[in-house]
């Protein structure tokens, strides 16, 4: 840095960078191993699922979050419903636009429902559903994506108005993700169940039953039945 | 007379490191006077700090002098074991070296310190330079972490800080720990499990305090972090457990904030490095030892002078052999114990820019664990209080966990790691049971100790260079936020030295050299 800066031609094709990140690449081998090659390719597909679900500025400004969302979802295989509407839009596979979902910004469309069931949606992608009003009605079953983070996110951003959670067959999600859903006052019904990582499941319903008093949790047994009939027996 | 010691200095290209000419151009920067003759015309990304001295003091301008280190070391080894070493024939079972076959004796770059900031670091730099690109071995005396930091730590991650950096730094803390399992896992390695439970931060603020807090939630929600402000009817409103009185704001973290499992974290990193070739010796640091170099100056312009440049370790292993450890570059990642360790570099023992010492010192933390079983139930977040204390849930049986960093004139001794259950008694539980009238019926069942390596001079990271010794890094002094910007500082870090800049989050606030022109750089929300 002390050198003094003269001005050559061949200054204009120097890097910014330092010279070591080139001696370091070439000390490099190139990951030719089978398991270099699968980790490789399966960086590439998951890095491809995040971009094709990251927020995208242009399109929220444009047809306002609630409509931004309907997009979202819809291109994606989910549905969506918007208050004052009662059917369903969803994507229809013979033709190339959504029946019934504007393309432009409405100020009376604003979301009652999103049903995400089955897609694969990740924690970027719920980026995408900020900023609406008054969403009531979610719907998460089978996500194979979704876990606690997701459940963060979700539980951070519609704290204020939703009713209606299903996180059913969602594998990756434990009982940590399931508590952080007593941040969301107006809860009230939750479908649980298939999460083969979650531990202490009732009990972790039972102490969120406490906390939202008009939460209904359904999909859990608390008592096991078959235990009360073999009570007899064994007396 | 300052001439000889910084200005006007220009190293013919043949001289060595680039660290040399990183190490001085930064604290010229920082001492020259308004002449703009030696400006950076090559970085545009640094802003000269010349105008960050107003006045100068004479001391700046003596002569560095590094101070005689160590001994020079040359271990002597029977010429019949050093084959047998060679051939990785004896040292096959070495309990010394964790993955290799004999002593490491010269590396690329020395992590002294295996705890979460060591071993983040070892990983991101051989993430970048993996098999042979680099060679970095991990220096670290206790393998099983009984005294370390890092395993002690309550696991909070949090947004909710009052500098940028901070903020910046959590926030990919908590990317990457979402991302966990997947970037630490390896060939026949599973990525650790983080155990993140997202319940949120919540801090109090007294009318004093409430400006600082709404500042912070400013600046916060504008870096991307989802913090929401509540007043004392609101918060009554979510948290119907708690007592608002004196309390004036309240900000919750609605999204990325809770706690984790610092093990968990802890083991990612380190199986992971181990799998990308990072070499873990297990040996205590004991000296460092200096070459004389000759730096040459323009003709004119100023007189050539030595350079005391560190180049080995010393470090004594557990059968009190001391053995050396050539390298190019060393990180200080030593947790408490780093300023001790910085001396034995002659920072803080020198003169000139040498003079002024690591200000990291260890500081003994309380947490305790008690039973509460009409406390809040499972919406309690990380509670902070307006007094400083904090508690938070443990686990689904009514268990929690409380703790506060003490006042200056109240600091625990820190030679052993003793719990002092007084504290508790006096001063921890009256302040959460005036919060929480759920708290009034406890019992405690448990308490442990750990150490902050507390920045003593504004409780802050140390990230960056040392202005003489230019290849001696700091990644210490997180005064009890550390675990959490791990992964960050990490890939800091690893940018300095492949890069030779900061790119993802600029962190130059944090350099050494706030500690010698004395400008603090304060976080206003310690815990």
């Amino acid at each position: 840095m002390y050198v003094e800066n003269k001005k050559t031609v061949f200054q204009l094709f120097s890097s910014q960078k330092n010279y070591a990140i080139e001696v370091i690449s070439v000390l490099n081998a190139i990951e030719f191993s089978p398991y270099g090659v699968k980790k490789a390719w399966s960086d590439w597909k998951e890095d491809k699922l995040v971009r094709s679900q990251l927020y995208v500025k242009e399109r929220a400004e444009f047809l306002g979050p609630e409509i931004a969302t309907g997009h979202f979802v819809c291109f994606r295989g989910g549905k969506v419903r918007f208050y004052g509407h009662k059917d369903w839009i969803v994507e229809d596979p013979d033709s190339d636009i959504i029946p019934n979902l504007p393309r432009f910004y409405l100020e009376s469309y604003k979301m009652e429902a999103v049903d995400c069931s089955k897609m694969t949606l990740v924690y970027e992608g719920l980026e995408n559903m900020k900023n609406m009003e008054k969403l009531k009605w979610l719907s998460l079953e089978s996500c194979p994506r979704i876990d606690d983070w997701c459940l963060d996110r979700i539980s951070g951003e519609f704290c204020d108005t939703l009713e209606y959670l299903d996180i059913r067959s969602c594998p990756l999600v434990t009982e940590k993700g399931i508590a952080s859903l007593s941040k969301m006052k107006k809860l009230k019904t939750l479908l649980v169940g298939g999460h083969p990582e979650a531990k202490n499941l009732e009990l972790v319903c039972l102490m969120l039953e406490d906390v939202l008093p008009e939460l209904t949790i359904r999909g859990i047994l608390y008592c096991d039945e078959s235990l009360l009939t073999n009570d007899e027996s064994h007396e | 007379m300052f001439k000889r010691a910084i200005t006007g200095v220009q190293l013919k290209p043949w001289l060595k490191s680039k660290y040399l000419v990183q190490s001085l151009s930064f604290p010229v920067r920082s001492f020259c006077n308004s002449q703009k003759k030696y400006s950076n015309k090559g970085d545009e990304s640094d802003k000269p700090l010349s105008n960050v001295v107003p006045d100068f003091q004479s001391e700046l301008f003596e002569e560095t002098r590094c101070p005689p280190l160590t001994q020079p070391l040359k271990p002597f080894l029977h010429p019949i074991k050093r084959s047998f070493d060679y051939l990785g024939i004896t040292g096959r079972n070495d309990p010394q070296t964790h993955n290799n076959l004999y002593f490491p004796r010269h590396c690329d770059i020395v992590i002294i310190g295996g705890g979460i900031m060591g071993c983040s670091i070892a990983y991101w730099l051989k993430q970048r330079g993996h098999d042979n690109g680099l060679r970095v071995i991990v220096v670290e005396r206790d393998p099983n972490y009984t005294r370390a930091s890092t395993v002690l730590s309550v696991g909070g991650l949090r947004q909710q800080f009052s500098l940028p950096e901070n903020i910046q730094m959590s926030l990919f803390g908590a990317e990457f720990l979402r991302n966990a399992k997947r970037l630490l896992s390896g060939e026949n390695l599973e990525g650790p499990d983080v155990q993140f439970h997202p319940y949120g931060y919540l801090f109090l603020a007294t009318q004093k305090g409430a400006d600082q807090l709404m500042e912070n939630h400013k600046l916060q929600t504008s870096l991307g972090a989802k913090i929401k402000l509540f007043s004392p009817y609101k918060l009554k409103e979510k948290f119907p457990w708690i007592n608002t009185d004196g309390v004036e704001l309240a900000s919750f973290g609605q999204e990325n904030e809770g706690w984790f499992d610092p093990w968990a974290l802890l083991n990612g990193f380190r199986n992971k490095a181990i799998e990308l070739g990072v070499e873990f010796v297990k040996a205590d640091t004991v000296g460092f030892e200096t070459e004389d170099t000759l730096v040459h100056s323009k003709p004119g312009v100023g007189e050539s002078f030595n350079y005391n440049k560190l180049k080995r370790v010393h470090v004594r292993l557990t059968n009190g052999e001391v053995r050396t450890i050539d390298f190019s570059l060393c990180v200080m990642a030593a947790g408490a114990q780093s300023g001790e360790v910085s001396k034995l570099a002659g920072i803080g023992i020198g003169t000139g820019l040498l003079r002024k010492a690591l200000p990291v010192e260890p500081r003994k933390r309380y947490v305790y664990c008690f039973h509460a079983p009409d406390g809040p139930g499972l919406d309690c977040p990380l509670t902070v209080d307006t007094t400083g204390s904090y508690f938070r849930r443990e686990g689904l049986g009514g268990h929690y966990i409380a703790g506060k960093s003490p006042t200056a004139n109240e600091e625990p001794g820190i030679a052993n790691l003793d719990v002092d259950y007084t504290f508790f008694d006096q001063q921890v539980w009256p302040e959460i049971a005036q919060r929480v009238p759920g708290f009034e019926n406890i019992k405690l069942k448990s308490a442990w100790s750990g150490y902050y390596d507390y920045n003593t001079f504004d409780q802050n990271a140390v990230i960056g260079s040392h202005p003489y010794h230019g290849n001696l890094m700091f990644a210490t002094g997180f005064s009890g936020h550390g675990i959490q910007h791990a992964p960050a500082v990490g890939k800091a870090i690893m940018e300095l030295v492949v890069d030779g800049r900061f790119i993802d989050i600029d962190l130059k606030r944090f350099g050494f050299e706030r500690i010698l022109t004395n400008h603090p750089v304060f976080e206003q929300n310690i815990v």
